[in-house]
C-alpha cells in the first residue's frame, strides 16, 4: 500500500490498516521535513507557544517503525504512473503499488488580484496551513504588533483570539455580512462577533481590502473597498483552502470539487482511491459532498483503509466541526442552511444550544460550551424524527430524553 | 509521595463521573466503575475541558466532550486522537469512607 500525504487522513488510513490486521507493506509520503502532525493547534496553543511541536505529533515518533510503516519525510510525490502502478518521487525515485491511496488535503487559498498583495511583503505575508506557517506567526507575536486578517473563517477567527490573547492587535476583514458563515447561522456569527469585539478585536464586515502598499519602514498601508485605511505590520489572508488535486490529475482520474470517489473511496481509476479534505465524495444522506474538517479527516482515512480489506461498510457519518476561541467551545453537528434556529439556553451567559430544524425533523445542532447536548443532538439528527421546537427549548426537560 | 486524601464516598452521591477540588492542586476527576474507584487529573491534557463536567464514561474510558478525545481511566494512557499525551492516573486508596491517592 502506498499512501501519498501524510496529515490526518493520511496517517489515519495506515493507523486503521494495521489495526485491520493488514500485514503487507504500507508506505506513507510526507512532503514535509518534520513528523506528521495535527494541524487544528496551528491557529491556536502551537501559535501561542502553548505546545511544542511534540506535542502536536500525530503519532509518537517510534511509532511508524513499530507499527512497520515505511514514513518517506520530505519526500513531495510529483506524479502518479497509474499504467504501471508506481509514484514517482520529485527526486526520481519510483516506488511500485498494489493500491494508492490519495490523502493529499488541501492547501490555503490564495487572494489574487488585490494590488501590492503578493511576495514583495516577503515575511510579513501569511497564510495557515503548516507547522513552518505557525513558526512565522509564532515569530512575531510581540505585543503590540498589528494583525489584519483577511476572511473571518475559522482560521482566521482563531488565529484572531490567539494574537489578541498574546497582547497583539487584530482586525478582521471579512466579504460577507458574518463572520464563520459556512459553519453557523447569523446569530451564532453576531454572538461570536461580539465576544470578539469585547476581546478587542476589530471586524470589518461585508467589505474587502482593495490596495496594499507596504511603507519603507516595512509597515503596511491597507485600503479597504469602503473607503477605510489602515496601518498593520503583519497579514493573514485566511480565506479558506484548496483541495490538493495536482496527483490525481496526473493519474487522470477524475476531479470535480475535488477527487472524485464512490461511497467506497474508489476513484475513477482502477487501485487508486482518496480520501479526506481532497476527496468529493457520495454519502447517503448528502448526496456528492466534500468536507474539510478533523473528525472527517480522521474518519474517512479509516474508511478508506477498511475498503481496501473489502469491508464496504457505507460512509454515513454526520459532519462535526469544532472551534476553540477565547474560553468558548463550539460545536457544529450536521447542516444549518435553510433551518429554523431553536435556542436552549441563554445566549448572553455563553452556554447554549441552537438546534437547525427543516421539515419537523432536526438536521444539525451549534453546541457552545453545552457539550452534554451533543450526543443527544448527533441522535436526533441520525434518526431524523419529528422533533418539537418547544420541547428542545425547554432547559427544564432532559434533553437525553427526546 | 503522600497519601492525601480527596474526598469522603458520600461526596461522589453515587454519581460515576465527580470533579473533586483539594487545596493547591488542580482538579481531578474521580471515577466509579463497577464498585471500583479510579482518580485522574480531570483537564484533559489536549484541550481546556473538565472531564468530568463535560466528559462520558464509557467503560473503563473517559471520552472528552470538545474534541473525542480518550484516556483510559486506569492507567490515564490516551486511546483516542486528538488527545495523545496520557492523563496523570492517580494510585487510590479506600480507607474507611474517604478516597485517599498518592501525590508528590
Amino acid at each position: 500500500m502506498v499512501i501519498v500525504g501524510a496529515g490526518l487522513a493520511g496517517v489515519s488510513c495506515a493507523a486503521e490498516l494495521r489495526k485491520q490486521g493488514f500485514g503487507g507493506s504500507i508506505t506513507l509520503f510526507n512532503d514535509e521535513p518534520v513528523s506528521p502532525y495535527d494541524r487544528p493547534p496551528l491557529s491556536k496553543g502551537y501559535a501561542a507557544g502553548e505546545q511544542s511541536a511534540d506535542d502536536i505529533r500525530l503519532q509518537p515518533k517510534d511509532w511508524y517503525e513499530e507499527q512497520r510503516i515505511t514514513l518517506e519525510n520530505e519526500c513531495a510525490v510529483a506524479r502518479v504512473d497509474a499504467q504501471q502502478g508506481a509514484v514517482v518521487c520529485q527526486d526520481g525515485r519510483r516506488f511500485g503499488y498494489e493500491h494508492l491511496v490519495l490523502a493529499t488535503g488541501s492547501r490555503a487559498r490564495d487572494l489574487a488580484g488585490v494590488p501590492g498583495l503578493g511576495r514583495a511583503l516577503g515575511d510579513r505575508l501569511h497564510t495557515i496551513r503548516t507547522i513552518d506557517d505557525s513558526n512565522r506567526v509564532k515569530a512575531v507575536l510581540e505585543p503590540g504588533c498589528r494583525f489584519l486578517f483577511v476572511g473571518g473563517g475559522v482560521i482566521g477567527m482563531e488565529l484572531a483570539a490567539t494574537v489578541v490573547q498574546a497582547g497583539c492587535e487584530a482586525t478582521v476583514v471579512e466579504a460577507q455580512s458574518q463572520i464563520m458563515g459556512r459553519f453557523f447561522p447569523a446569530e451564532v456569527s453576531q454572538f461570536l462577533t461580539a465576544v470578539h469585539l469585547g476581546n478587542g478585536v476589530k471586524v470589518a464586515l461585508g467589505t474587502k481590502i482593495s490596495r496594499v502598499t507596504q511603507e519603507p519602514s516595512g509597515e503596511i498601508e491597507v485600503e479597504l473597498a469602503d473607503g477605510e485605511a489602515l496601518r498593520v505590520d503583519e497579514i493573514v489572508v485566511a480565506v479558506g483552502a484548496v483541495p490538493d488535486t495536482r496527483l490525481a490529475h496526473t493519474a487522470s482520474a477524475e476531479v470535480a470539487s475535488g477527487v472524485v470517489v464512490d461511497g467506497s473511496c474508489r476513484t475513477s481509476v482502477d487501485r487508486i482511491l482518496a480520501c479526506g479534505d481532497v476527496a468529493e465524495f457520495d454519502h447517503p444522506r448528502y448526496g456528492q459532498t466534500r468536507w474539510e474538517n478533523w473528525k472527517h479527516a480522521q474518519q474517512h482515512g479509516q474508511h478508506a483503509a477498511r475498503c481496501l480489506l473489502g469491508n464496504d461498510d457505507p460512509y454515513d457519518e454526520i459532519p462535526w466541526i469544532w472551534t476553540d476561541q477565547y474560553d468558548l467551545n463550539i460545536q457544529t453537528l450536521g447542516v444549518h442552511a435553510g433551518c429554523e434556529h431553536i435556542v436552549r439556553g441563554d445566549m448572553s451567559q455563553g452556554k447554549f444550544t441552537v438546534f437547525h430544524l427543516a421539515d419537523g425533523a432536526m438536521q444539525g445542532a451549534t453546541i457552545v460550551n453545552d457539550v452534554k447536548c451533543k450526543k443527544p443532538a448527533l441522535k436526533l439528527i441520525r434518526a431524523g424524527l419529528p422533533v418539537e421546537a418547544a420541547q428542545l427549548a425547554d432547559l427544564a426537560l432532559d434533553i437525553r430524553k427526546l | 509521595m503522600a497519601l492525601v486524601k480527596l474526598c469522603d464516598l458520600d461526596d461522589l452521591d453515587g454519581e460515576d463521573l465527580v470533579q473533586v477540588e483539594i487545596d493547591g492542586y488542580e482538579p481531578f476527576a474521580v471515577y466509579t466503575i463497577e464498585g471500583q474507584y479510579f482518580v485522574t487529573d480531570d483537564t484533559c491534557t489536549h484541550g481546556k475541558a473538565s472531564l468530568a463536567d463535560e466528559g462520558e464514561l464509557d467503560g473503563f474510558e473517559i471520552e472528552c466532550g470538545w474534541h473525542d478525545g480518550r484516556f483510559d481511566v486506569r492507567t490515564g494512557e490516551a486511546i483516542a486522537m486528538p488527545c495523545s499525551q496520557p492523563i496523570k492516573a492517580y494510585p487510590v486508596t479506600v480507607q474507611g469512607d474517604a478516597i485517599f491517592i498518592e501525590l508528590e
